[in-house]
């Protein structure tokens, strides 16, 4: 029987692109920068540019820069893709078994760290240098992680804050709460704030050190967003609280009937609210009188934006409505096709996947 | 009080799978025997869409199915909020316009009781639906299966999404008592239930084997509990449950970790705040009133009739479940014995009594006026207690449902509520004189329990055309059968139901009302104008029962005869009235005006109202069917993968296996069957071709190889719902190969002919009541050598005696023949046949086999407390048996047998246990050692 013979120089090449294959990374080098608002015009509804079906269901999209877009899926996997024509612009990577969650990417340096429960493992990436910087074994994490110069904090199991050291993942300190963290850390100025399941809003120091504590009377899964000067606070008992963290005290509490899963926006004097049912309200603020209300149907749970004047809102039905911030005015309609998963917006588009794995990407005309 | 079921299975895990490999055993053991789900109509379906829904339905319920588009759609928008969630796909929801049609279904292969109001079917996510005359009652189940559809949908797309391995389940207390409590919140019914419970302490361990046994009470403590949950620790805890449960190795794990506090902490929390509740307002009251009399005991006992003897006693006959059966018993007023005058549910003319939903009604004459199902309708039988027999029936072509047949005061009409095949509940008055029909009433509103005035020529009845919009509150009515006007004399926001006319005190109305909590007798005074009019002046409250009546009868001027709810359960009591309260003043003005009622909903407008003709559309399904059984193939259908319209009327169900053993006899040993199997009509036909190629051992022939290639047709034709005949014809091809002879090519026909009867009542580990036959003969032909091939002929008779409500004498005699050139072997040894010898021990071409039981209860609450969990093996029922038979070729060997005990448990409140241990014996000797034997499944 003839015997198959390989050199050894085959073998060497064979050996040598088998280990680079398995290196770790996605063997791209990319410069992350910040999402820059461009001046578009959101008053037109936008154009579809492409649409793609992906291999898997999207669970985070990072938007990196030059056209760049980071896409970690259901099954833990990780690609770029390139927004100018959808495809995808790296190897698929897939370092972890899902679910992904807490993740950060940290602009300024092009740090991404993430986080597998199901591996129970932490990790520091360099996306500039295509290198996995550290790998911290950490159970149960939850809500969301946040940056600040004291340390990379986030919330493990229920009660517990644990602040990292961003360069090397190390444990440098640990807070334990008498309540569970309601919805993950935020982060504004030199201020960690923080809600519990009772309802206690609690400000911290970036160290970890208490400073205060208010009781805001919030149902245990609020919805929270973070303004210039403090922190709007919104669940689905339909209690609304803005809180302003200059004088430490409440700027508004309004008790609804209505249920609230995303959180509002405030743009200058403008608040604008999205019940869960379809109601869109916009309130001036300090007066809290209602200026306008846009009723659609079907569920509201996903983030609104604002963009150029226009109060961009997704809804269950599979449609972005755009309205008119002044007004309330229906500006355009976009459909899709049946529910959104995922959106995100971009300083000149909209990147969304509806019906689990179609992704399609929107331009705003200039 | 309907309750209802789903197929709800939030993941497959070892358990699951054991469960279905159980429900496959308990089908096939249906299919054997089993009582026959019968397709009695040809449904012309129609397909409405909505932007979330395809509705099925049929042309004649075209208003309902519109109203059902218009609620669902409704039922969605808040689904989506209470869940967070929205579901992208079309929904199918199926629409009967009542229940006799609802029980032909095919989306279930099972037979559908009564009690069952509507269902989720969660792998293809359909929702059937009946409409059962209530037009809230619908609206309310709409939204019931639509929170079990979103929750296996969000429950399922977070198992979708983050693919965990081993998620525990949501048990079925918590998703049906989410379904309740999202769909209804808190009513008079879960108030009336959860009362008792609390009152009389039989609230049940959330995770207990009772509770899953209790049947709605399931319902109700969930619904009880989620609702303590939900005020506590809020909704969104509820929500939380459902996306983060995967993270967690329990259910109550998840529970505690969601909630901040232990489960079993927060469920002693809740027993103890339904005691605060219930317990302090009561702690000075009696649960019952002084004076009453309770004149029954056993079972369920509900729809009293008083009457009068031919000498003279005063005797009730009411409708009871004490023997497991329904039946209407009769007894004395005041003290005698209860004993059976009706029996129902034993054969097809009295298929079911409809307990609680219908009534019965005695006149003067001392005939009896009952409801029973009769093939695809209900009939009205006329039965004379002197005479013990039926006289008069009536069945009409335009009327489905029949419910509370009341006797004229002449006693020559009979009055009653109607259901037609389009969903309307309308009043109908029958002249037994003349067998005329005339209808009373034509319109959407729901008319029950119509009862004759006095004079006849008024007829009292409640329904839901007082309301100006769509609530569970209901009025007490009166029609004047000359003009055919319809006035209301009570209109307020309670349920007012079952009113009674006092023939001897014409101003005096009785009736039942939830308005004081739970339902009680309330009497109104009658006004009498001068132009006939007739309006109620004033009510009063005639009882305070603390968990509700039902069944209200005047038995005199100051007593009256009610069934009442009470330790999860109905029995008459004899009460007298209590006429010390005065009567408050009833608004006229609102009664003699009341304004517009509620209108029909139509779907929405922005839909299309263009329906289309429903089109076969395959997808795949868990097929478990059955068209017929025969000696040699078994059954055609069962249970396997396969793919199936919406309706579950068509299944084709394929089968793909290779037995080579090497890969020269790859191509060869190939096994490829495909049936189709259409239960579309009343008889079930299948028709199926195979290629089959396997080794076998025969001890006649020794080790051989058969490929077999054909086809095979089945037809099954229920005679009724207890008795079937089937037929089945196989032609095909057999090539035998054998070690060291040359190899037999036939070509072989064989004709199968069957009859089954079963009318058996089963309780958990058995049946205990009723009789079961099976007779099959059929010889197969060898078509290339024109001769008989075999024939087999076998019986299966087994029949079960009550000697005492748990005491049961069962037996079977069982003879198998098998005669011919290729014939079969029966092997009858071991725990399902000839108990004490080994399964290869006893065997031949023909047996005979004789057992004998008494059945026992032996132990209702036993558990193993394992580190983990507790395995729960109850209720365990003991037995008596004695075993005789034997197999044999060509001599009769004689009888040879066993004796002894046995035990069978429920374990896990679904696998059936069973350990018998006793001694052989040839009838001459009995052998000294003892035999122990286990076996999974079902007695016998």
């Amino acid at each position: 029987m003839p015997r198959l013979r390989i050199s050894p120089l085959l073998w060497g090449i064979a050996t040598v692109l088998s280990i680079m294959a398995c290196a770790p990374g996605l063997h791209e080098h990319f410069q992350v920068t910040h999402l820059s608002v461009e001046a578009a015009n959101w008053r037109s509804p936008p154009d579809s540019v492409w649409q793609q079906k992906l291999r898997s269901p999207v669970r985070h999209m990072l938007y990196l820069g030059a056209a760049q877009m980071l896409v970690i899926s259901d099954h833990g996997e990780f690609y770029s893709l390139d927004l100018g024509n959808g495809e995808r612009s790296s190897r698929i990577w897939q370092p972890v078994r899902e679910p992904t969650d807490p993740v950060l990417l940290d602009r300024e340096n092009g740090i991404l760290y993430f986080s597998s429960l199901t591996d129970r493992k932490t990790f520091a990436m360099d996306l500039q240098a295509d290198e996995i910087l550290w790998v911290q074994k950490l159970d149960e994490l939850q809500g969301k992680m946040i940056l600040t110069k004291d340390g990379l904090h986030v919330v493990q199991g229920k009660r517990t804050i644990l602040s990292l050291d961003p360069e090397s993942g190390e444990q440098t300190r640990q807070i334990t709460l008498r309540e569970s963290v309601a919805s993950g850390l935020h982060v504004l100025g030199n201020e960690v704030f923080l809600i519990t399941e009772n309802g206690m809003l609690q400000i911290y120091s970036t160290s970890l050190q208490p400073l205060f504590n208010l009781d805001i009377g919030t149902t245990p899964r609020p919805a929270v967003q973070t303004t210039d000067t403090g922190l709007l606070v919104v669940d689905a008992a339909g209690h609304l609280r803005l809180f302003d963290s200059r004088t430490r005290s409440m700027t508004l509490k309004m008790d609804m009937v209505a249920e609230f899963f995303t959180p509002p926006l405030i743009r200058d004097s403008l608040l604008i609210t999205a019940q869960a049912h379809g109601a869109v309200r916009c309130i001036q603020l300090p007066e809290a009188e209602e200026l306008w209300d846009y009723r659609m149907e079907g569920l509201v749970n996903q983030p609104l934006t604002i963009r150029d004047d226009v109060v961009l809102v997704p809804n269950s039905r599979g449609f972005i409505i755009g309205l008119d911030l002044d007004s309330g005015k229906e500006l355009w309609r976009l459909p899709l096709h049946g529910v959104i998963d995922k959106l995100s917006y971009l300083a000149d588009g909209l990147l969304v996947v509806d019906d689990r794995r179609n992704m399609r990407f929107f331009r705003i005309p200039q | 009080m309907g309750k209802r079921i789903n197929r709800y299975q939030p993941r497959f895990t070892a358990a699951t799978l054991l469960s279905l490999l159980l429900l496959v055993s308990v089908l096939q053991a249906q299919f054997y025997f089993g009582r026959n789900k019968i397709q009695y109509e040809q449904f012309d379906w129609r397909v409405l869409s909505t932007e979330h829904f395809n509705i099925f339905y049929y042309p004649q319920e075209e208003q309902v199915a519109r109203a059902a588009a218009h609620f669902a759609e409704e039922a969605f928008d808040k689904m989506e909020v209470r869940f967070n969630h929205t579901i992208g796909e079309s929904i199918p929801l199926i629409i009967y316009s009542n229940h006799i049609h609802f029980q032909q279904t095919n989306v279930l292969p099972s037979h559908i009781p009564e009690g069952v109001g509507g269902f989720f079917e969660f792998l293809k996510q359909r929702v059937v639906i009946p409409y059962l005359g209530s037009i809230d009652d619908f609206r309310h189940v709409i939204q019931h299966e639509l929170v079990h559809v979103f929750m296996h949908n969000k429950i399922w797309a977070v198992s979708r999404d983050l693919r965990p391995l081993d998620a525990p389940g949501f048990p079925l207390w918590f998703t049906e008592g989410l379904a309740e409590l999202w769909s209804d919140g808190w009513d008079s019914q879960a108030e009336l239930i959860i009362r008792d419970a609390v009152l009389h302490d039989y609230l049940f361990p959330l995770n207990s084997f009772e509770l899953y046994s209790s049947g709605f009470l399931l319902y109700k403590e969930g619904q009880a509990f989620l609702r303590f949950y939900e005020q506590e620790y809020t909704a969104d805890r509820l929500r939380a449950l459902m996306e983060d449960y995967w993270q967690y190795e329990s259910f109550e794990e998840a529970v505690t970790a969601v909630s901040g506090r232990d489960f079993d902490d927060i469920v002693s929390d809740w027993r103890l705040a339904l005691k605060k509740e219930y317990a302090t307002p009561l702690q000075d009251q009696d649960i019952f009133p002084v004076n009453v009399f309770q004149i029954t005991e056993e079972g369920a006992n509900a729809s009293p009739a008083v009457y009068t003897d031919s000498q003279g006693n005063r005797r009730v006959a009411y409708i009871s479940t004490r023997n497991g059966y329904l039946d209407i018993y009769h007894k004395q007023l005041v003290g005698g014995k209860a004993e059976p005058l009706i029996r129902g549910e034993r054969e097809a003319k009295r298929e079911s009594l409809h307990f609680l939903r219908s009534g019965i009604h005695v006149n003067d004459q001392g005939q009896l006026a009952y409801v029973s199902k009769l093939g695809p309708r209900d009939v009205i039988r006329l039965y004379d207690i002197a005479e013990q027999t039926d006289v008069l029936t009536m069945q009409h072509p335009d009327i489905v449902s029949i419910s509370s047949p009341k006797w004229s005061p002449d006693g020559a009409e009979v009055v009653f509520s109607g259901h037609d095949p389009g969903g309307q509940v309308d009043l109908y008055r029958w002249n037994t004189l003349s067998d005329e029909i005339e209808q009373l009433t034509d319109d959407i509103f729901s008319d029950d329990d119509p009862h004759f005035g006095p004079f006849g020529r008024y007829i009292v009845f409640s329904s839901d055309r007082g309301q100006e919009s769509i609530s569970d509150a209901r009025d007490i009515c009166i029609l004047d059968t000359k003009d055919h006007q319809v006035r209301l004399l009570t209109r307020d926001t309670y349920v007012n139901t079952e009113p009674i006319w006092h023939w001897r005190s014409p101003d005096m109305l009785y009736y039942l009302s939830d308005a004081s909590g739970t339902a009680n007798a309330w009497q109104l005074k009658m006004s009498f104008g001068e132009g006939g009019d007739i309006s109620a002046l004033g009510r009063r409250q005639l009882t305070d029962y603390h968990t509700g009546l039902e069944n209200l009868q005047v038995t005199s001027d100051d007593s009256l005869l009610v069934s009442v709810f009470q330790k999860y359960s109905f029995q008459l009591h004899h009460l007298p009235v209590q006429t010390d309260s005065v009567f408050q003043y009833v608004n006229l003005a609102g009664l003699q005006s009341p304004g517009p009622a509620w209108t029909i909903p139509a779907q929405p407008l922005e839909y299309s109202n263009e329906s289309r003709p429903y089109k076969l559309k395959y997808s795949l399904d868990f097929a478990q069917t059955s068209v017929a059984y025969d000696p040699i193939f078994g059954y055609l259908g069962g249970a396997q993968l396969g793919i199936s319209d919406v309706m579950g009327d068509r299944y084709y169900h394929f089968l793909l296996a290779n037995t080579a053993q090497t890969q020269s006899e790859f191509l060869s040993r190939f096994n490829v069957a495909v049936t189709l199997v259409d239960l579309a009509k009343r008889s079930n036909r299948a028709l199926g071709i195979f290629r089959f190629a396997n080794d076998y051992f025969d001890p006649y022939q020794g080790f051989y190889e058969e490929q077999a290639l054909g086809t095979r047709m089945a037809l099954n034709y229920p005679i009724d719902v207890f008795r079937r005949i089937e037929f089945s014809t196989s032609f095909w091809q057999s090539y035998k190969k054998f070690y060291g002879d040359d190899p037999v090519r036939s070509y072989l026909i064989s004709n199968y002919v069957s009859y089954v009867h079963d009318n058996s009542l089963w309780t958990y580990t058995g049946p205990i009541d009723g009789f079961r036959i099976r007779l099959t003969v059929g010889p197969t032909f060898d078509f290339q050598r024109a001769r008989i091939h075999n024939y087999t002929a076998m019986a299966d008779l087994r029949s079960y005696y009550r000697i005492l409500p748990n005491l049961t004498f069962a037996q079977r005699t069982t003879a198998w023949v098998n005669e011919g050139i290729d014939i079969h072997r029966f092997y009858i040894g071991g725990s399902w046949g000839l108990r004490g010898y080994g399964f290869g021990q006893i065997y031949g071409q023909k047996y005979i086999l004789l057992n004998q039981e008494l059945r026992f209860p032996f132990a209702q609450n036993v558990s193993i407390g394992f580190k983990s969990a507790n395995v729960g093996l109850a209720p365990i029922r003991g037995a008596l048996f004695v075993d005789a038979g034997n197999a044999w070729d060509n001599d009769y060997p004689g009888f040879i047998g066993s004796m002894g005990v046995g035990l069978r448990g429920v374990l896990m409140g679904a696998l059936v246990l069973r350990l018998d241990m006793g001694r052989t014996t040839d009838f001459n000797t009995v052998d000294n050692d003892w035999f122990f034997q286990f076996f999974f499944g079902w007695d016998y």
